[in-house]
């Protein structure tokens, strides 16, 4: 019901067709936009496409899952054996 | 426009893929940007800003929707964004104003003379933002009135009132500056 422009009017015809048609009538941005587009998003964006790329690759989840156990398993074994080492120093 | 394929690589972190997706759709971003905020360097702001949050919400976008249409929506938020920021955005009356107004239309008479392009370009440049928005997203990009009020905190009712003016004001100033 917001069609309030007629069919029937060329007047109203005319302003319908020109408005759809500026959809594809593409505008010219001012000189330099590109670089400047492009020297943003190097800025803001690039620095986190590593990381979202490890995030979605797999074998990279694996590796990262399999170093973080071994540092987990690395640290455990650190802590007993220093406990054990100060009970034997105690002794 | 943009493959689904495109838009996997995207996801995946992939910079050419982004970069591709840009150079594919920066002519259609900057226009869209340009035509709701009415000033070239703006328009600038405007688009820079979408593509950042085009690519923080890639991972969101669903497969199932046009990408296309989803862009649009991206650009439309940001630019919405952009003309609260500098206070120039729904100044133009309050909702209940709107919603008091009673939209009758007079008949654009007998044309005389076609319009063209520019013209009509020319009109849309010289509405107020927040009528040009609603007749922008409407007329040009053709979403529903419901989007419309959804995308700019506005009643459906508020948005169509918006969209009689602009129609009303952009005839005015066509049919008698021709």
């Amino acid at each position: 019901m917001d069609d309030d422009l007629s069919y029937d009017d060329p007047a109203d015809l005319q302003l319908r067709a020109t408005m759809a048609a500026l959809k594809d009538d593409l505008e010219s941005p001012p000189a330099g936009y590109e670089d400047r587009l492009w020297a943003e998003l190097e800025r803001v964006l690039w620095w986190r496409a590593p990381i979202r790329r490890l995030a979605h690759d797999r074998r990279a989840q694996v590796t990262a899952a399999s170093v973080g156990g071994a540092v987990i398993a690395a640290v455990a074994i650190g802590m007993l054996w220093r406990r054990s080492a100060r009970r034997t120093a105690v002794a | 426009m943009v493959s689904r394929e495109l838009l996997e690589a995207c996801r995946k972190g992939d910079r050419g893929a982004f970069e591709e997706l840009v150079e594919r759709t920066r002519g259609q971003v900057y226009t869209l940007a340009y035509r709701l905020v009415g000033d070239r360097h703006d328009a600038e702001d405007v688009a820079q800003d979408a593509y950042l949050r085009v690519y923080r919400g890639l991972s969101g976008f669903r497969e199932d929707a046009r990408f296309e249409t989803w862009l649009y929506r991206v650009v439309t938020n940001a630019a919405f964004t952009h003309l609260k920021r500098r206070g120039r955005f729904g100044a133009v009356m309050t909702e209940d104003q709107e919603a008091a107004v009673e939209v009758v239309e007079q008949g654009a008479g007998p044309v005389q003379q076609t319009i063209d392009r520019d013209e009509v370009k020319r009109a849309l440049e010289d509405l107020p933002e927040s009528l040009r928005t609603v007749v922008v997203l409407r007329d040009v990009y053709g979403l529903s009135l419901r989007e419309i009020g959804q995308e700019m905190g506005i009643s459906e009712g508020a948005a169509k009132v918006r969209l009689h003016r602009a129609r009303k004001k952009m005839k005015d100033k066509l049919w008698t500056t021709t």
